[in-house]
């Protein structure tokens, strides 16, 4: 499936989910995790907006997770899983995408000394049988990944929507 | 191994090798059935860490350098606080020193074991990662998952948090955790140890290739402990030194193909640091249960078969667990946590045990503390000549493999040293010409 969220929420960011059930998720407890560096400018998207949405949902914050390694153990007893990072994919800087986490299976992510990525972290998570219900990915297209805590201004201005986005969308899980 | 024959001449082009850190690639070249050519490239950009650190104040390296790297700042943090202590003429008291290596201990068991586990033990089974491996020994990759958690959980009561520890300072740290924070680890501790006892077992048990290697070996030794947070630099072929010395023994040399320095034993010797180096140099001094694990293992105390660096590597996280564990139950929080270090006119060195291997730093003070000269010498571009040393072996006795085999053989060959090429770029990619 391919839902526009944004026009449904009167958002000026659009949301593209893809391939996610919704509406087969009724799930209890829910943990959201910023993934990224605050200092490498957009990259910090992530966190900031996990922040933001634990702030207004009362949800735990497992994050912000430098090493997706380290979700592996925070996901014990989870049933919905959502991961907030920032992307590369070619949309416009800004553009918020929510995936089921299975369309990152295919993904060719180095495994490296320094950690493995989120894709092969998820892989492994489930091959543990230690993967949450669900796991939800919060894509938001960056800009800017050099040296630097600023947001570029076009994620600086599409967190509010992201933030928004997010909190219907767990609404729609209680 | 059933092999496949291959060409008599070819080209190998591994243009991004997996499950090491960084960007480097290696290119083989074999005509007629001859190695003509083996390089190992780091293209990673060079990271001007030595250059910015020329004007800053003397109590920055710490904080500047752990930025280096991610897996192991704790080895520049300590190199650095030896270093400037050196020129400062402090020497911190020993209560200071101990938690240091408590807090190194615990960066070596997460770096070991996240390469054992998840990077190194995959190539055994000739599968294609720790994913992988979890679906045909769950068991293992959740021991060495645990492991890793203590390794983390040591550095964030100790250092602050897990990476880039924050309360690190030159002459200490900035607070002493409580005996009893650190107390609170050491049923976890206990069974980590268990698990780490039953690795050595586990990798000892793997097929593995009759490689040896002639190199020298170099590693920091110490009168009676493991080396880990200071020691003096000794060699297989029989000199011991001061760090000072050492750096004075070693030239570092541009060569085109990498932007990593290549280190050589007075200019013309390829040598080894990391794992292989310590256990060969340190057998006598493993912890005792590691040393009966070593014993079990059937691994001979001076084996210089690279690919067994796992059997040392997992050796070295019972090493630090062990160490942990003394550490904890000897504990008394250092008061006050730090040594006042003023600055003084002068240069200093300092050398500890990376996981990956023998890290030095030096420095050049002004009288207003300010850094004149930094010189940084990480393990990775010391080992390179070495690596590639390591190559020219694996290719040369398996010149009857296939492309793919031979590529695949070649990658964990490189893997067995588990380089940081960030922290070197100062590096991977094969290429196989034949």
């Amino acid at each position: 499936m391919h839902i526009v969220l944004g026009s449904l929420l009167g958002c000026r960011h659009q949301a593209i989910v893809v391939g996610t059930d919704m509406d087969a998720l009724k799930s209890t407890k829910i943990v959201i995790a910023g993934i990224g560096n605050y200092y490498r400018c957009d990259d910090g998207a992530g966190p900031q907006i996990a922040d933001e949405v634990a702030e207004i949902t009362n949800i735990d914050n497992i994050g912000p997770i430098s090493e997706p390694l380290d979700l592996i153990e925070q996901f014990e007893g989870v049933k919905l899983a959502i991961l907030i990072d920032a992307m590369k994919s070619g949309e416009p800087p800004g553009t918020i995408r929510i995936f089921d986490v299975d369309l990152l299976s295919d993904t060719k992510q180095l495994t490296s000394t320094h950690g493995i990525g989120l894709g092969r972290t998820l892989q492994l998570a489930d091959a543990l049988g230690k993967s949450p219900e669900k796991v939800i990915v919060v894509g938001i297209e960056g800009k800017v990944f050099g040296d630097g805590n600023q947001l570029s201004p076009e994620v600086r201005e599409a967190i509010p929507d992201a933030v928004k986005i997010i909190d219907q969308f767990i609404l729609s899980q209680s | 191994m059933e092999k496949k024959k291959m060409a008599t001449s070819c080209d190998i082009d591994v243009h991004g090798i997996a499950r090491i850190e960084g960007e480097g690639a290696l290119h083989v070249h074999i005509d007629d059935g001859e190695l003509k050519n083996v390089e190992l490239e780091i293209f990673e950009p060079p990271r001007f860490f030595e250059a910015f650190l020329r004007g800053r104040g003397f109590e920055e390296p710490p904080d500047i350098t752990a930025r280096i790297c991610g897996i192991c700042p704790v080895a520049y943090q300590m190199s650095a606080c030896l270093a400037i202590e050196d020129a400062c003429s402090v020497q911190v008291r020993d209560e200071i020193q101990t938690l240091r290596r408590l807090l190194y201990c615990g960066e070596w068991i997460q770096s070991h074991v996240l390469h054992v586990f998840l990077l190194h033990a995959p190539d055994f089974f000739g599968l294609e990662d720790a994913v992988e491996l979890a679906k045909i020994n769950k068991s293992a990759v959740e021991r060495g998952l645990f492991m890793k958690k203590m390794g983390n959980k040591l550095m964030e009561v100790v250092g602050g948090r897990a990476i880039h520890p924050v309360n690190v300072r030159v002459g200490g740290f900035y607070s002493a955790p409580s005996k009893g924070d650190l107390q609170d680890l050491v049923e976890d501790l206990k069974k980590a140890l268990d698990y780490a006892i039953w690795a050595v077992e586990w990798v000892a048990a793997f097929d593995f290739p009759d490689i040896n290697t002639s190199y020298p070996l170099v590693s920091l030794v110490h009168d009676t402990l493991y080396p880990i947070d200071y020691g003096t630099v000794a060699s297989t072929e029989g000199f011991n030194v001061s760090p000072k010395e050492f750096l004075d023994r070693i030239v570092e040399e541009h060569v085109a193909r990498s932007s990593a320095l290549h280190a050589k034993l007075d200019g013309e010797t390829p040598y080894l640091t990391g794992p292989m180096a310590r256990f060969n140099l340190n057998y006598d001094r493993l912890t005792p249960i590691a040393k009966q694990c070593a014993e079990a293992s059937g691994i001979e105390r001076d084996c210089r078969n690279p690919f067994k660096t796992i059997i040392m590597r997992s050796l070295e996280v019972v090493v630090a667990f062990e160490e942990a564990l003394r550490i904890i139950d000897n504990y008394v929080a250092p008061d006050p946590s730090y040594e006042q270090v003023l600055p003084r006119s002068g240069i200093g060195y300092g050398a500890t045990e990376a996981p990956r291997g023998t890290i030095v730093h030096r420095y050049e003070l002004g009288k207003d503390g300010l850094i004149k000269e930094a010189q940084i010498v990480p393990p990775t571009s010391q080992n390179q000549a070495a690596i590639e040393e390591d190559l020219k072996n694996v290719i040369a006795n398996n010149m009857d493999l296939d492309q793919e085999q031979l590529t695949n053989y070649c990658e964990t060959a490189v893997r067995n040293h588990d380089p940081c090429i960030s922290c070197s770029a100062h590096f991977l990619d094969v290429d196989i010409k034949r």
